[in-house]
């Protein structure tokens, strides 16, 4: 008696034990990263663009210098030139380096309208949160930005004239990766949900069983498990020159990488779909034929609306191999992170920004934490959101499971 | 003995059924009157629900089933190779064993047929999903939630949903296989009730498991025996002076 | 394995009880016949006495039937034969009946009877007791041409008792025999012909057992 004891301890001590491995696991990964991402995370970062524009620039001709009194108040790190009628901050900046930010800028400052020394615009403005790097002045040292705002502001007011004005608008953010993740999700999705689908409802509802329907399954299911850069490799090969061919993109290409998660994604969302549909009972069709419905009448006003909830389940299962798929993206549409998003031209996922960042020197794991956070962050919102508005549908339907 | 006798829906000579090489209906021969009940008996397995499933070309759903012999419905062979298999269902309804609402609202589930057909107006939908639960006799239960879902009826309330679903076809003939084996006394007294005021307006055909529902309910019995039928007659010469000795050791019990 | 084993054995006790109740009430015949015949006084008490055993039994007999109805819901051959049996063991208890009658009208008839009037009426109480010896073989062993054979012999009592009648009204007129006598064989002789007819119509209730029909009537 007490032998069967021991043995059923045992076992209930093991699975509690796999529960609580498994448990402590994603806590210790998820805690990890939340701690490093932590502290870079603000709304800039999502904002902002990745690419820094450095200007050098100086004031325009026949600027006057005045007081420019405010009432603002201002922080105690913020130092305040009423001769120039500008506000600077130390700061840190998205990659962790102390600079010294814009803070206020008087609206009558000269500094509002600077001239461009270099290429581009002629007239560029000064605006709150850009970095000043230098100030140089024409018989002084220069204010170096390392040396911090406070020092800055005393070398400004020690003048009246600046020779150059170097500042950098922000950058470092991951605008450009967002947008074309989310391109990239609908793109996908739309490429691969109908033609997913459509398989699915032919296999388990029209498909006879026979030898050759047989084959079928088995390749799709093995499909499932190759391993996403060989996809990569044949997205490179096949879709990259096709849309070369058909759009006016000449590289690598978001329609492509979208293309080439498609292909991806197939086997997942027709395996998931075909569970589902086998799911719904066969009553329901029997009932439907019953009354003089067609075949296609039945799978598309009694059986799809069934299979919504594992539908969904592929489309959920799909985004979250989207945002996550990085080896086979960095052939298909390639590793530049952009700013400025096109259809036809290469960008990067969250994921291959990460990736970018990480292959950097230095490679840089706060940042790649803090966009981790975020890439979960966009998962969970999905999530919810997808349950809530499938919720909506169903209700619309009348279909309740 | 023999009262005038009605028009015949159903003429069925020589089925014979096959599913593979398994031989399911044997020399089938008999006929359904129209508006009459017709009651299919016989132990499990003797082909009673495939033989009613004939009748309305359900048994195509079966990949392996062969059909040969003669099925006609008003004088037409229904497996004939141009016969419109759809419409035959609009005329011929069924209503399965276990309640199979579909997982929609009340209005949605009878009108769907309608719908199905092509039907589009709200007016018309109303009515047709009005004047059949009325004639299912679940109107007045069911008027103030039209939208909610089927699935919160209890069990003999969807069954009466199912039956209501099927006359909004406006079909000729309803088909039963076993309607009430899966329902309480209570829901089963009712859709018997139902059935015997039904046969007014429908050629009603049922698979039943239950010899006493069978007497009760139906004109015409027919005892199926391993796919043949061994006796066919009116209901009270079935159940008081049976020809077939399988037939009295059937219904008295004395075999299973 | 038969099924529905509980309804056999009720079925089988049924035909068991009803089987003894007919033996009884042709055992009370005949003894009463027998009293009449010897004009036994004593014996006659008896058969009176007996016919109470006979009433209680057709009460048994219908419970058993009526819980065999409402129990185990019988159709064809077994509905057939429980209401059969509850209509027929009426007319059983009606011949007990009468053999107690016979036996109290011997108890009236003073010393022997009349010995030109005693062949017949010895004729007639033979063929009754014969017939419902035969009614009584047709239930048991369920069988038509048995019950046909009672019906077919109801014509002869029938003839007899018109005898009796010309032969009874010729004696009174030659004055050959006493009126109260004249009174009592005459009754206990309608009696016979009384249980002949019951006779027929227990040996009917077996056709219908058999074929549903009741005096060529189907009653389905």
């Amino acid at each position: 008696m007490s032998n069967r004891n021991v043995k059923e301890k045992t076992y209930l001590g093991m699975t509690y034990g796999a529960a609580f491995v498994s448990l402590a696991v994603l806590i210790m990964i998820i805690g990890y990263v939340f701690i490093n991402g932590y502290k870079l995370l603000n709304f800039d970062l999502i904002t902002h663009n990745y690419t820094a524009v450095t200007y050098i620039s100086d004031l325009d001709e026949g600027f006057v210098l005045n007081n420019y009194e405010t009432q603002r108040d201002f922080d105690e790190d913020t130092y305040y030139s009423t001769k120039w009628g500008l506000a600077l901050t130390d700061d840190t900046d998205l990659q962790g380096k102390n600079v010294v930010v814009v803070t206020y800028v008087h609206p009558d400052s000269p500094l509002n309208n600077l001239h461009n020394k270099g290429v581009g615009q002629s007239i560029i403005e000064l605006k709150i949160d850009y970095e000043i790097i230098r100030i140089a002045f024409d018989g002084a040292a220069s204010a170096l930005s390392s040396r911090g705002a406070s020092l800055m502001i005393t070398t400004l007011d020690d003048n009246d004239d600046i020779r150059e004005l170097e500042f950098a608008t922000t950058g470092g953010g991951i605008r450009g990766s967002i947008i074309t993740t989310l391109y990239l999700i609908v793109l996908t999705l739309i490429f691969a949900l109908p033609i997913g689908v459509g398989a699915a409802i032919y296999l388990n509802e029209y498909a006879k069983n026979n030898k050759f329907n047989r084959m079928l399954r088995n390749f799709i299911e093995t499909l499932t498990g190759v391993p996403s850069i060989i996809y990569g490799l044949m997205g490179l090969a096949v879709f990259v020159p096709l849309t070369i061919g058909l759009t006016k993109a000449t590289t690598g290409n978001i329609i492509s990488g979208a293309m080439t998660l498609a292909v991806i994604l197939l086997p997942v969302v027709i395996r998931t779909t075909e569970e589902s549909l086998k799911v719904v009972p066969d009553d329901y069709r029997y009932a439907s034929l019953a009354l003089g419905a067609s075949k296609t009448q039945t799978v598309f006003k009694v059986i799809l609306p069934n299979a919504f909830s594992g539908i969904l389940t592929a489309t959920l299962l799909a985004i979250g191999r989207i945002i996550g798929e990085s080896a086979a993206l960095v052939f298909a549409i390639g590793t530049s992170i952009k700013d400025d998003v096109y259809l036809t031209d290469r960008s990067t996922s969250l994921a291959v920004h990460i990736w970018s960042m990480m292959t950097d020197e230095p490679a840089n794991f706060e940042l790649s934490s803090t966009i981790a956070l975020i890439i979960l962050m966009i998962v969970l919102v999905l999530n919810i959101s997808i349950k809530l508005i499938s919720k909506r549908f169903m209700r619309k339907y009348g279909v309740l499971t | 003995m023999t009262t005038i006798e009605n028009k015949k829906t159903f003429e069925i000579k020589n089925l014979d059924l096959f599913y593979g090489e398994t031989q399911a209906l044997k020399q089938i021969e008999i006929p359904i009157y129209e508006k009459e009940v017709t009651a299919l008996i016989g132990p499990s397995g003797c082909g009673k629900s495939t033989f009613l499933r004939t009748l309305n070309r359900m048994n195509d759903l079966v990949e392996s089933c062969k059909i040969t012999g003669d099925v006609k419905y008003h004088n037409e062979n229904i497996y004939a190779p141009q016969m419109d298999i759809i419409g035959l269902r609009t005329q011929v309804g069924m209503v399965f064993q276990k309640p199979n609402p579909f997982p929609m609202s009340i209005y949605e589930n009878i009108a769907y047929g309608p719908k199905c057909q092509g039907m589009k107006n709200k007016q018309e939908l109303n009515q047709i999903v009005e004047e059949s639960l009325k004639k299912a006799a679940l109107w007045d239960e069911v008027k103030n939630r039209l939208k909610e879902s089927a699935l919160s009826l209890s069990g003999g309330q969807q069954q009466r949903l199912c039956i209501a679903r099927t006359i909004a076809m406006k079909p000729e003939v309803i088909l039963m296989d076993e309607p009430t084996s899966a329902l309480d006394p209570v829901a089963t007294a009712k859709i018997e009730d139902l059935i015997v005021d039904l046969k007014k307006d429908y050629t009603i055909v049922i698979v039943t498991h239950n010899m006493q529902q069978a007497a009760r309910i139906s004109d015409k019995t027919a005892f199926f025996l391993m796919g043949e039928i061994i006796e066919f007659g009116d209901t009270n010469f079935i159940f008081s002076t049976p020809k077939h000795k399988q037939t009295e050791n059937y219904i008295t019990g004395r075999f299973g | 394995m038969t099924l529905r084993q509980h309804l056999e054995e009720m079925i089988e006790d049924l035909k068991k009880d009803v089987a003894h109740m007919a033996d009884l009430a042709l055992s009370n015949l005949k003894e009463g016949l027998d009293a009449f015949k010897n004009s036994d006084h004593d014996l006659a008490k008896q058969v009176i006495k007996k016919d109470d055993e006979v009433d209680q039994y057709e009460e048994e007999i219908a419970k058993q039937a009526l819980k065999i109805i409402w129990r185990e819901q019988p159709v064809a051959s077994d509905l057939r034969l429980v209401t059969g049996i509850l209509k027929l063991i009426t007319d059983l208890e009606r011949i007990g009946d009468h053999a107690s009658d016979i036996a109290e009208m011997t108890l009236h008839l003073e010393g022997g009877i009349n010995k030109r009037v005693l062949p017949i009426t010895s004729h007639m109480a033979q063929i009754v007791e014969e017939m419902v010896l035969l009614s009584i073989k047709a239930l048991v062993q369920v069988d038509e041409k048995t019950a046909k054979a009672v019906i077919e012999k109801d014509d002869e009592v029938d003839e007899l008792f018109q005898q009796l009648i010309l032969k009874m009204t010729t004696e009174l007129k030659n004055d050959k025999i006493d009126a109260n006598e004249l009174i009592y064989v005459l009754m206990v002789a309608k009696y016979f012909e009384r249980v002949g007819d019951h006779a027929v119509n227990i040996a009917q209730w077996v056709i219908f057992i058999v074929k549903g029909t009741h005096k060529n009537t189907l009653l389905f």
